[in-house]
């Protein structure tokens, strides 16, 4: 009986990545990602790109560094809002794609991404380009990657910028309330990864009236082809769901949200290195948005030991929106200026 | 009348819209709410960690591999990649080192022999014969 009916949970998970993977393929005519890229190095899953950019483009490489939770081309999702369009017109931009981790990478620990992985693109970049430091730009989880990277090698990056990245977890609004509740050790018991759509689930469970007020906002512009096309775009980013790896989600739940271990300087690496806020050196740009419900402003404020120059902007608008929002552009100059100065 | 009519239709729906945006807001912030989540979610998990542990065992009673076996096999594969890669940056990295090294100091000093070039990365060169054969 129970070897015919599999188990509920992974039926469940087939048909609903399944269904995501078709909408996603009905959207199909909209890229992921806009600007022209190559594959410059693969790693596992794990692959390094770089952007095109015009001829005679130099200056310090800027490295982008994704969020894990979902795809990459939220920045880059139409050319109208395109963050890496920008980038690439002024810089050599590249950016980590961290592809679709499933149960194969399960067991490897959270600093096998903010640490190994980010170090072999950034060796990659220094190889290729024959420079000895990157600019880096982190973007929510990717950004708290990011700072974490620049503790543990800090000679290796010029500039930071950390967009929308929760770093203090210890008033980390509504997930944080979830996470300190989370039955962690059962998800650890009996999965290897905290699969897509029950992430994807997890974020409109938070916003019950997202759904209706998306519909309502959809009636009332649909007829604007401008709107249409960012709409679309997004319905295409949201139905491509990405799958946390199961060690690495252990971990950010119970040392990041749960013991707030990176703002209190007490993270380490699962080699036994000491990811120190003391040691960083990168200049600095927080951006953080201000009706941010993922990453609440406070979250994002640098730790206390930190003593590297920092400065911060904060942007009126949502997590996504800071993006791809109207003011998302405003975000984008404040990066390049910071970048550029 | 009509337009009377439609503008109730809109207020109807705002105070709806609060009114729920307000109670569901409330719910999914409740600490009461979310520890009983929690306690579902940790039952839902938990019944699975029992299903899979019995169809392993029902696998293996058959001697086949089970699922759990399989994603195993496939987690050592990950870590042989891994130290694949780690070696492989390893061994480009010395001969980065090598080819760094000032010619005096590489070459002996009393043998007179032409320096081979070192490769770079022979695999890369091997293959890149081929493609131009």
């Amino acid at each position: 009986m129970i070897g015919n009916m599999d188990t509920l949970v992974q039926h469940l998970d087939a048909i609903t990545e399944n269904i995501m993977r078709k909408t996603a393929g009905a959207l199909d005519t909209y890229p992921r990602g806009v600007t022209p890229r190559e594959v410059v190095y693969n790693a596992g899953n794990i692959s390094l790109l770089r952007f095109e950019s015009p001829e005679g483009t130099e200056g310090t490489p800027l490295l982008i560094i994704p969020s894990l939770i979902n795809r990459w081309y939220i920045m880059d999702i139409t050319e109208e809002t395109s963050y890496i369009k920008e980038f690439a017109q002024k810089r050599p931009t590249y950016l980590i794609d961290w592809g679709y981790p499933d149960e194969e990478v399960g067991h490897l620990p959270l600093s096998h991404y903010y640490h190994r992985s980010i170090k072999r693109a950034v060796r990659q970049i220094c190889r290729q380009t024959g420079v000895s430091q990157v600019d880096m730009m982190g973007y929510c989880i990717g950004g708290t990657m990011a700072y974490a990277f620049s503790c543990l090698e800090p000679e290796l990056i010029d500039h930071l910028i950390l967009l929308t990245a929760p770093l203090d977890f210890s008033e980390a609004g509504v997930f944080a309330k979830y996470a300190d509740s989370f039955p962690i050790e059962e998800f650890s018991a009996s999965m290897n990864k905290m699969p897509g759509w029950l992430l994807a689930l997890s974020f409109q469970f938070v916003q019950p009236m997202g759904p209706y007020q998306k519909t309502k906002m959809f009636h009332d512009k649909f007829e604007s082809e401008s709107f249409m096309k960012l709409y679309n775009a997004m319905e295409r980013w949201i139905s491509d769901p990405v799958s946390f790896p199961g060690k690495a989600y252990y971990e950010l739940i119970t040392d990041l949200y749960q013991k707030n271990l990176l703002a209190q300087g007490q993270l380490t690496t699962a080699d036994g290195l000491p990811v120190n806020p003391a040691a960083r050196r990168a200049k600095t740009l927080v951006l953080n948005a201000g009706k941010d419900y993922i990453a609440p402003v406070i979250t994002t404020l640098l730790p206390a030991a930190d003593q590297a120059p920092v400065s911060e902007i904060t942007i009126p608008s949502g997590h996504i929106g800071i993006t791809t929002g109207k003011n998302g552009k405003t975000a984008c100059k404040n990066t390049i200026d910071f970048l550029m100065n | 009348m009509f337009t009377m009519g439609e503008d109730m239709m809109k207020q109807w729906a705002q105070n709806w819209e609060k009114l729920m945006g307000d109670h569901l807001e409330k719910l999914v912030h409740d600490e009461k709410f979310i520890s009983g989540m929690s306690k579902s979610i940790a039952a839902t998990m938990t019944g699975k960690a029992f299903y899979s542990k019995a169809l392993d065992e029902q696998m293996a009673a058959m001697n086949l591999p089970s699922r759990t076996e399989i994603i195993k096999i496939l987690q050592k594969l990950t870590d042989i990649e891994e130290r694949m890669i780690d070696l492989s940056e390893r061994f480009e990295d010395y001969v980065d080192a090598q080819q760094k090294k000032p010619a005096a100091q590489t070459a002996p000093k009393t043998a007179p022999v032409a320096e081979k070039p070192i490769p770079a990365a022979p695999a890369k060169e091997a293959k890149a014969k081929k493609q131009k054969k």
